[in-house]
């Protein structure tokens, strides 16, 4: 069993927030706020800033009040709200799975969540009712977490937990192309790539609006994980005996990941490594405490999210580059970085 | 590639005369094909048009497709093929016509079938040329000239329609309202899923500037087919907006079209949708779209 929260736990101390927690926290939360304005001053439309700050409230010229409002705020908001979701599942997983390689796309939940979409998407449904959209994403996230519990065990170890995640990724990810091959349109062939690695270009209001009340919800009850994943660090049965409903605990984590996570993939796509990378970045500035970690994961993962967004859209190439080609240029060698790290503690 | 083809299906076809036609086939010498098949959209609809029904052995399965197809209802009880020699080899056709690319054709020369490739049309005149080259292979030169002799009319009468005032009046007259820029003509892009456009060199182009547009894509140096960003044609204001929707299914690249940016800057000025099939093919159904267009063009004054 994977003992490194644990360990880190006892090393930084059990203490109540210090000063210091908070101040990063702001920080966070600043470095997320200054992503977001940054994202909407990127684009093919040369707008500076004064124009633009006019024309989100409304006033200034036709073509930019359409441009920041409808097509680059969505986009911001949609990059910050997902990366919050990213970043805070992966802490909250990373912390009741006690597994450092855990993240909403390693363990399948982004794969499943996306299939989901893709059978709402294409058959048509989701033309009919909006909302099926993002009640496939979910859908498909719940079963992929079922499916990796039930595969991985009851006490697997992390590496099984992560070889569990990956067959379902793989699994969802042949009927994801299976599913866009039978679609009737016949542009759904080449979306797998959308699907597959995420992307943020020409999402409208109407995306967020779709998923974001299922995300707050999400965050709500993820971020409510934190004092019972501070006492899971102890070991199961201390946090038992301390009090904490661990099956309760449990219902939350499936649903606070399913919700957000669905929500996010069925109007993004299935955006990999911001969940793995983030709460590693922010655990030495806040501490291992899940508590301070959620939070915080959730702003970095924001910050990262509308980082790598504004660079698909600043690299110069001739179709936008997927934001999840960037989450994987920087999440997929951080990954073998920490499986090199973690080679004796994970099995 | 395409001239090179139509000497290779001319090279073919001397071949094929000089060694015996198709092999099963009762061939007299001197009459024009019976059994025609056609592999690709484009001249999928152009023999539709032009050969006697009877003379169709098998047209592309697209051309069923009501979404891409101005002939899908003529369709009814033909062959449908996906464009494989074996599919085609049993109906024992004396003619295969197909589109510039695409080398189901090549199995079927080897034998002796003869082959006549169409060019892809890129404009007005090389509709005409197609209509003439492949009215002129089967048989049927007067329906060919007729057709090409009426869609020519029809354009005339387009073109005959109120165009664009001289510079004069538009400076006499008090402006009431939003009116085209000061300039030759209007703007208009066409924006197809995925917000695809066509650029300088198409079917669409020339569509565009016989109505009396121009066309935005081509202005920003597009050639062909490709992608504009959004953002870029909101803020370039074009005086008119496009849609061309191909079909009714559900994707991401069809749902871009409903992006409420677009809505939103197509309830500001004269709008369109009208479907992709217009501009796919070269046929006299292009007149079809040209007048529309033309009619969005006059609205603009």
């Amino acid at each position: 069993m994977i003992r490194d929260a644990e360990y880190e736990a006892r090393e930084e101390g059990g203490g109540p927030p210090g000063k210091r927690g908070w101040r990063i926290s702001a920080a966070l939360a600043i470095l997320a706020l200054l992503a977001f304005a940054a994202g909407l001053t990127v684009g093919p439309a040369a707008l500076d800033p004064a124009t633009i700050l006019a024309a989100l409230f409304g006033s200034g010229g036709d073509a930019a009040v359409l441009i920041v409002q409808e097509i680059r705020l969505p986009r911001a908001l949609l990059g910050l709200t997902i990366g919050a979701t990213l970043g805070l599942a992966g802490a909250a997983l990373q912390g009741y799975l006690r597994n450092p390689l855990a993240e909403p796309g390693l363990i399948g939940v982004s794969g499943m969540a996306a299939l989901g979409a893709v059978l709402t998407l294409y058959s048509g449904l989701a033309g009919l009712f909006a909302l099926a959209l993002p009640l496939g994403g979910m859908a498909g996230a719940a079963i992929a977490i079922i499916a990796v519990q039930l595969l991985a065990g009851r006490d697997a170890s992390a590496l099984t937990l992560i070889l569990a995640g990956i067959a379902v990724t793989s699994f969802a990810g042949a009927l994801t192309a299976l599913a866009l091959n039978f679609a009737p349109s016949p542009f759904a062939a080449l979306e797998i790539v959308v699907w597959l690695l995420g992307s943020l270009a020409n999402r409208s209001i109407e995306h967020v609006y779709l998923s974001l009340p299922f995300m707050v919800v999400g965050w709500v009850l993820l971020l409510s994980l934190g004092r019972p994943l501070d006492a899971l660090t102890l070991g199961e049965d201390t946090a038992r005996t301390l009090g904490f409903p661990l099956g309760r605990v449990r219902t939350r984590l499936v649903l606070g990941v399913a919700l957000s996570v669905g929500a996010a993939t069925s109007v993004a796509g299935a955006i990999g490594f911001v969940g793995l990378v983030v709460p590693h970045l922010v655990r030495p500035l806040v501490g291992a405490r899940p508590s301070h970690l959620l939070p915080a994961s959730a702003l970095a993962g924001a910050a990262l999210t509308l980082a790598a967004d504004m660079a698909a859209r600043a690299i110069p190439t001739g179709q936008e580059i997927k934001l999840g080609v960037l989450t994987a240029l920087i999440g997929a060698p951080f990954f073998l970085l920490l499986v090199l790290r973690n080679r004796g503690r994970l099995s | 590639m395409t001239g090179g083809g139509r000497g290779l299906g001319g090279a073919l076809l001397i071949a094929a005369i000089w060694f015996g036609a198709a092999p099963a086939a009762p061939v007299i010498a001197g009459a024009p094909p019976q059994r025609i098949a056609s592999l690709h959209l484009c001249t999928d609809q152009l023999t539709i048009m032009l050969a006697p029904r009877d003379h169709i052995v098998s047209v592309s399965y697209v051309a069923a497709n009501p979404d891409v197809s101005a002939v899908a209802p003529l369709t009814k009880g033909l062959h449908l093929n996906h464009g494989r020699a074996e599919e085609i080899l049993p109906l024992r056709p004396d003619l295969v016509v197909t589109g510039p690319y695409g080398g189901a054709d090549r199995p079927l020369a080897r034998i002796g079938i003869p082959v006549l490739r169409l060019d892809e049309a890129r404009d007005l005149d090389s509709i005409r040329r197609n209509i003439r080259v492949l009215a002129a292979r089967i048989g049927q030169q007067e329906k060919g000239a007729s057709m090409i002799a009426a869609f020519d009319r029809r354009l005339a009468a387009l073109s005959n329609a109120p165009r664009e005032s001289p510079r004069a009046d538009q400076q006499q007259t008090a402006p009431t309202g939003p009116r085209p820029h000061q300039r030759q003509r209007p703007s208009a892009v066409i924006l197809r899923a995925n917000f695809y456009s066509w650029g300088a060199g198409t079917l669409a182009d020339e569509a565009l500037r016989v109505a009396g547009f121009s066309n935005l894509a081509a202005e920003w140096g597009l050639a062909d087919s490709g992608t504009l960003a959004l953002e870029s044609v909101i803020a370039r204001a074009p005086d008119a907006l496009i849609l061309a929707r191909a079909g009714g299914h559900a994707s991401l690249a069809s749902d871009l079209l409903n992006h409420p940016a677009l809505r939103r800057l197509g309830a500001g000025r004269p709008s369109l949708t009208l479907a992709t099939g217009h501009f796919v093919c070269g046929t006299p159904a292009i007149a079809d779209a040209i007048a529309t267009l033309a009619q969005l063009r006059r609205g603009l004054k």
